[in-house]
């Protein structure tokens, strides 16, 4: 069976007059939810498995299954189990995000690479 | 009957705890900086006098403690006390935005700096802070301009405030003065405009960070300086002379003295974009204007967390929103916002 969870603490998520927003903390990336959308996620809460998600929401199942396979690709939502087969076409009015990347762009130009540690276990200089 | 209670620290806190009892020793015979923000009291214990020169003028113009600190911080670095204790981490612990992955726990927020090898620290249960840095000659001009941000972003949080990223002025001459958040990511003008609208005499808090306390609307400094680019300065020469005695920042911003003002009253948020032709302030819905105050809150600084986005929201559901399209008559787009200010 497959049960999908909001990937919190790391993805930040604040619902304003029917639409969320979502902050990633660890890619970086943010969100804003179309009303449809923020329906799904409303409707996933602390987590919730497809037949809760397909019965809680009136958005079509192909629409649902493609938003599905978005929210895990941008890892803000962890799956387990198998994903519904993703629709080849979907309908231009079902639930979708705006995705801004600005952020993640600064993160970015702060690359960590290799560490060598001095004599007392902390970074040498960088 | 009672029950017997059984604490078992972890390697974490009991790092913690010794790092905290070594940056106490250092301190204790060092200078100390003293300042509020929004009515909280904050005591800097410095381990040298060239680190309290380095960091303390930021917070001088800011209102003083009154009574007891309610948070501390020690500032260390290694010219002057031994390197701290070893960290419980590995190596393959550091992340970008001086995180450490899977280091602090609900007491703890620790961050590393590798740029400038600082380590960062907070005790939510003692409300006592830790920076601890390589050099005091090595510190940089923009930690010299906004020092500690991180620290002082945990430290805010455990006393109810917000550390925002934005820049905030405000208008009036009666004690309940209104006052603007200008928020948006960078480039978005609102360093300009509040650099123009302190050069326009309206009333300054803040370029870049400040402090809001979501239950009173209480807007605050958090340090007595501000950074202007080469462009804005050139757009504003009356802010040549309010130059501080600071080298360029390595992006060739300026740091400029200001005194900033407290006790505003946070009553607008406004979100400029600059454009070629400045139209009239737009209502803006809580969604967008929180897509633009989180993340460049919560993703330019280390340890954010569901509390973090919690102190932003509130602010946003409290204070209604503008749009604000910013063109070149700076002047223009402060009559807008001045009338939008007035009317609140």
């Amino acid at each position: 069976m497959l049960r999908l969870t909001p990937n919190r603490p790391e993805v930040l998520d604040e619902v304003f007059d029917g639409e969320a927003v979502l902050v990633h903390l660890g890619t970086g990336r943010y969100y804003a939810l179309s009303p449809a959308a923020t329906e799904v996620w409303a409707a996933l809460g602390s987590g919730a498995d497809w037949a809760e998600l397909t019965a809680a929401v009136e958005v079509a199942g192909p629409e649902l299954a493609d938003f599905v396979h978005r929210l895990v690709e941008d890892q803000l939502v962890t799956a387990e189990g198998d994903l519904p087969a993703r629709p080849a076409v979907v309908a231009a009015d079902g639930p979708t995000f705006d995705v801004f990347t600005d952020m993640q762009d600064l993160l970015l130009l702060d690359p960590i690479h290799d560490i060598n540690l001095d004599g007392s276990g902390w970074p040498e200089s960088a | 009957m009672a029950g017997v209670g059984l604490t078992v620290s972890t390697p974490l806190q009991r790092f913690a705890d010794r790092l905290l009892e070594q940056a106490e020793r250092a301190t204790s015979a060092g200078p100390r900086a003293t300042f509020s923000v929004a009515g909280r009291g904050i005591e800097v214990r410095f381990a040298s006098a060239m680190l309290y020169d380095a960091l303390a003028p930021a917070w001088s113009a800011l209102p003083a403690l009154i009574g007891e600190a309610a948070a501390t911080i020690h500032v260390v670095d290694r010219d002057v006390a031994s390197d701290p204790p070893a960290p419980p981490w590995p190596a393959d612990a550091y992340r970008p935005r001086d995180e450490l992955a899977g280091v602090g726990d609900e007491r703890l927020e620790v961050g590393y700096q590798l740029t400038t090898a600082t380590l960062m620290v907070w005790d939510a249960a003692t409300r006592t802070g830790v920076w601890w840095t390589r050099s005091a000659a090595a510190v940089p001009v923009w930690e010299r301009a906004m020092p500690l941000r991180a620290l002082l972003r945990w430290a805010l949080r455990d006393l109810g405030l917000a550390l925002v990223h934005g820049a905030v002025v405000g208008v009036g001459a009666h004690v309940d003065r209104p006052a603007v958040l200008l928020a948006g990511a960078g480039g978005s003008g609102k360093t300009t405009l509040a650099l123009a609208a302190q050069l326009a005499r309206w009333h300054y808090v803040a370029d870049d960070y400040c402090a809001v306390d979501p239950a009173t609307g209480l807007v605050a400094p958090v340090t007595s300086f501000a950074k202007a680019t080469a462009g804005t300065l050139a757009r504003l020469p009356g802010l040549a002379g309010l130059r501080a005695p600071l080298p360029p920042a390595p992006d060739g911003k300026v740091v400029l003295a200001v005194r900033p003002e407290a006790g505003l009253r946070l009553s607008l948020l406004a979100l400029p974009r600059v454009v070629s032709v400045a139209t009239p302030p737009t209502p803006c819905g809580g969604a967008a204007t929180m897509a633009a105050l989180a993340p460049t809150s919560l993703l330019q600084l280390p340890g954010s967390r569901p509390v973090d986005r919690e102190l932003l929201a509130q602010v946003v559901r409290r204070v209604p929103a503008v749009t604000l399209p910013s063109g070149p008559d700076l002047g223009a787009t402060l009559s807008g916002l001045r009338r939008v200010l007035e009317d609140r």
